[in-house]
């Protein structure tokens, strides 16, 4: 602890992601610290340029716009996340599942993009073949958005860009969802809607934080429910009145499985568990309930 | 990973002063943003038409009518700008290089509604307190569950642009 006063904490914050990005060193030099920042913000940056729905020069709206005909070649950053959301949509048996902006375009959550062929609504993330090669075919007309977990990639490439020692304390919190590495614990206040009596704060060592809620989100259009947060085996909304934190390892997992626990509820316990995750599970009506592995 | 859930009354936090998180001061924006080089001071004040024109083009609101800018002595310009959003306030550099293009962004300073957690003394009292390994020392500095949008400064950057582009021009030498 005592090393750590040597030097200044130095915290700097960039509009990215769409949202504000924080970055905070503590245990380095000054200009060391501002270097290291501005590895960290050139990571989120890239990740963004490679996996951003909007962006028409996107590794994802390329693969959106062409991967169904021929294959696509990635990004190995792009080609990590996708296998990454691949292997949890089979590990969660199809409730993440990235090939759902056809619904959040149709409902007007994401901006239509510009390609000549709609997908095919019934298309799932079996129809994404992951090839040799860092290419990638679709099997059917589909749109993949990673706004479910592309931020915690991010997150935890800026981590490793920082390059800095195990021993230096660092985070990078990208609009609430966050990773901490060092030797001290930090607190992150968790802002549940509505707000209660009382405010939940966690306290977290070397690991990610992340949360989500359907809560104010949800609307009604043509007498069903729309929202952000999309069952992916059901293709219905979830979340409406929970709100949930995960903390896991990386960053990647945290954020995916909170769309998770929105959808199955206590039921996502045995997945928590197998990714070695945990999860505070907020209900409007029962209150607070801790799933997944112990601390 | 380690980790420890608590909760802590929402009294004590409502009493608390609300702050706002300062991340650069001015001159070290400046340093970072164009390491090395010198400022001059070119502010300027526009008028009313002046402000119509800003407005028609860049279509967004504009706050102020003193421009706060600093000719950089290794080409391009330095800008501070403000924008206020739905729960927070922030004080942002733009750095534009010589054709006017943006450089760099950097926030200096946010004042959010959901500081006050941040700064209220709540270790002096928990509830379903449950002591761990952890040290339940030190401030809350980390905030999940709140999407901060920065639309709002995606317009303020965009006001900067039109700004710049209509009415500053470089000084002569």
């Amino acid at each position: 602890m005592a090393s750590l006063s040597l030097h200044p904490r130095v915290e700097r914050a960039r509009p990215l992601l769409g949202t504000l990005v924080r970055i905070s060193i503590q245990g380095v030099p000054e200009a060391e610290a501002h270097s290291a920042i501005n590895r960290g913000f050139a990571a989120i940056a890239e990740v963004h340029g490679l996996m951003s729905f909007h962006e028409r020069a996107s590794d994802l709206s390329q693969l959106n716009g062409a991967a169904h005909r021929n294959s696509v070649e990635v990004h190995p950053y792009t080609f990590e996340v996708l296998s990454r959301a691949v292997s949890l949509a089979a590990d969660t048996g199809g409730v993440f599942d990235p090939t759902i902006a056809g619904y959040l375009v149709d409902w007007g959550l994401l901006p239509p993009p510009e390609f000549s062929e709609v997908p095919d609504l019934k298309a799932s993330w079996r129809d994404i073949e992951l090839m040799k090669g860092n290419r990638v075919q679709f099997h059917r007309p589909l749109w993949i958005d990673l706004g479910g977990i592309a931020k915690g990639y991010a997150v935890d490439r800026a981590i490793a860009a920082l390059g800095v020692d195990q021993e230096i304390q660092c985070c990078v919190n990208a609009g609430g969802d966050l990773r901490v590495r060092g030797p001290s614990a930090e607190r992150v206040q968790l802002n549940v809607q509505p707000a209660g009596k009382t405010i939940p704060v966690l306290e977290i060592e070397n690991g990610s934080v992340a949360s989500s809620s359907g809560y104010g989100l949800g609307r009604r259009r043509a007498g069903k429910a729309i929202g952000p947060h999309l069952d992916g085996t059901r293709r219905s909304v979830v979340g409406a009145r929970s709100f949930v934190t995960v903390l896991a390892e990386e960053c990647v997992i945290a954020d995916a499985l909170t769309k998770v626990v929105l959808a199955k509820g206590p039921k996502a316990d045995s997945i928590l568990r197998r990714q070695g995750a945990a999860a505070y599970l907020h209900n409007v009506r029962s209150g607070w309930r801790k799933l997944g592995v112990a601390s | 990973m380690r980790f420890q859930f608590m909760l802590i009354p929402a009294a004590i936090v409502a009493s608390a002063p609300v702050q706002a998180d300062q991340y650069l001061s001015l001159e070290k924006a400046q340093e970072l943003l164009f390491p090395g080089a010198s400022f001059k001071k070119a502010f300027f004040s526009i008028n009313d038409q002046q402000k119509e024109k800003i407005i028609d083009e860049a279509k967004v609101t504009v706050w102020s009518r003193h421009i706060k800018v600093w000719e950089v002595s290794t080409g391009g310009w330095f800008f501070i700008d403000q924008v206020a959003g739905r729960d927070d306030w922030i004080t942002y550099a733009v750095a534009l290089d010589e054709d006017g293009v943006v450089k760099g962004i950097e926030i200096l300073e946010c004042l959010e509604r959901w500081n006050q957690v941040r700064h209220a003394d709540w270790r002096a009292q928990f509830v379903g307190k449950r002591r761990g390994t952890l040290s339940l020392e030190g401030d809350i500095l980390n905030i999940s569950g709140t999407t901060l949008s920065v639309s709002h400064i995606t317009e303020g950057v965009r006001r900067v642009l039109v700004t710049h582009g209509l009415f500053v021009t470089p000084s002569a030498g």
